[in-house]
């Protein structure tokens, strides 16, 4: 029992859900595997989402829209084309559950944030273009979405020049990466994501397709400060393995 | 709250606390196949079907439920289907404590529904939502095998 819940409401639309969710002690629900475990007492009122979001993946001339309503197990079977089908593999790993895959949405993942989640670290590299509900709908970048508002979409650019791999270190497949680095290549630049157990995302930018040395040098210098130290390691084992993980994803992103 | 859905087929409508989740609801009406384990979304002793899927009942609140179609072993007791995965389950021993095997049952029935030759891949991954603490997996993917090669003797 979540005691502490008074009233779950029923709003008409996205733009009345966000308003509802301006009361302090409220907060949206969409497949709630989070919020019904943690049971927070702090919250008196639920605004479930599910109802106003879209649960399909539509395919454009250049884009992949996904309704924040789909769930993860949707992503892991999906049939992505090229050169998206590691996302799957991502999704797939990042909650190793099939009955919370079939619980929790994308919208909800997107909103959670995880750090150690090999799909959110994969989506960071990507950066899609999210719309986002709040009183007005707009439209930003998930690397520079500060986490208010309604996740309505999440919309994928399909170029055939896209590159993406990941690296996932930890101690057994179902367990949560300590250390997940990602990387995307996409005309005349590419983005590096750093995750796992980790203070925060760190995700850096080049003006080159290629993880070069130097590049690598760069990521290290701007991430090794995010690291945790854990029962898998210090920081400094961390950082060690940071090197090895970077140069793996270089090669990777080249060949 | 007032909330109407569909469990095992039949329409129910229940006056529930507001916080109150499905796997309390449905142990509170004598539904016991639906086990409480971690309570938290860990273990899958308290899996049902939704909509086809499973899903873990604690981590579904009453007040999130209007209009959707619950399914738990007693609604499928008297399936064919489901007979010979009992059979099959006892066959091969893939039952011990007993605690995990409603929710192994049910997300076995979920996949077949979804695909009637799944190979050992999927029976796996259909699997992965449930500790089972007892029997290490091997003999619930035999007896699952088992069903899907049409191999029970039934
Ligand atoms: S009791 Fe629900 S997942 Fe453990
Ligand atoms: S048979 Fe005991 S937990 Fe599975």
């Amino acid at each position: 029992m979540w005691s502490s819940i008074d009233t779950i409401h029923k709003p008409t639309s996205l733009t009345e859900a966000w308003e509802l969710s301006q009361t302090p002690g409220t907060t949206v629900i969409c497949g709630g595997t989070y919020l019904a475990a943690e049971r927070d007492p702090a919250i008196t009122g639920l605004i479930p989402l599910n109802a106003h979001l879209s649960h399909r993946i539509t395919r454009g001339k250049s884009t992949l829209s996904i309704g924040a309503g789909v769930d993860v197990d949707n992503l892991v079977s999906f049939n992505w084309p090229s050169p998206f089908q590691p996302l799957a593999e991502a999704a797939r790993q990042s909650c190793p559950s099939a009955n919370i895959r079939n619980q929790r949405s994308i919208g909800g993942e997107l909103g959670a944030s995880r750090f150690n989640s090999e799909l959110i670290i994969l989506l960071h590299a990507l950066n899609p273009q999210l719309k986002i509900v709040q009183a007005q709908e707009s439209t930003e970048y998930l690397v520079e979405w500060n986490g208010d508002g309604i996740i309505r979409e999440m919309a994928l650019e399909i170029a055939p020049e896209i590159r993406m791999e990941y690296l996932r270190f930890a101690p057994i497949p179902s367990a949560a990466p300590f250390l997940c680095v990602a990387g995307v290549t996409a005309g005349a630049g590419c983005r590096i994501v750093v995750g796992g157990n980790v203070n925060s995302l760190r995700v850096l930018e080049f003006d080159t397709n290629t993880l070069g040395v130097e590049q690598q040098g760069l990521v290290l210098e701007h991430a090794e400060d995010t690291l945790l130290a854990d029962h898998f390691g210090g920081v400094a084992y961390k950082r060690k393995l940071l090197v090895t993980a970077l140069r793996r994803l270089g090669k990777a992103l080249c060949t | 709250m007032h909330i109407k859905f569909y469990l095992n087929g039949k329409v129910v409508e229940a006056d529930v606390p507001a916080g109150m989740n499905l796997l309390e609801y449905l142990r509170s009406v004598s539904v016991f196949s639906v086990k409480r384990g971690c309570d938290h979304g860990e273990c899958g002793s308290c899996t049902v079907l939704m909509d086809d899927k499973t899903r873990n009942a604690c981590l579904i609140l009453m007040g999130t439920l209007d209009g959707e179609r619950i399914e738990t072993l007693e609604g499928l007791n008297a399936d064919r289907r489901m007979e010979l995965m009992q059979a099959a389950f006892l066959d091969e021993g893939a039952i011990q404590c007993g605690y995990c095997t409603p929710a192994m049952l049910l997300a076995l029935e979920s996949l077949l529904r979804a695909n009637s030759k799944p190979d050992d891949a999927a029976i796996k991954a259909a699997f992965s939502g449930i500790y089972c603490r007892c029997t290490g997996y091997v003999k619930p993917m035999v007896a699952a095998k088992k069903v899907v090669m049409g191999e029970v003797d039934g």
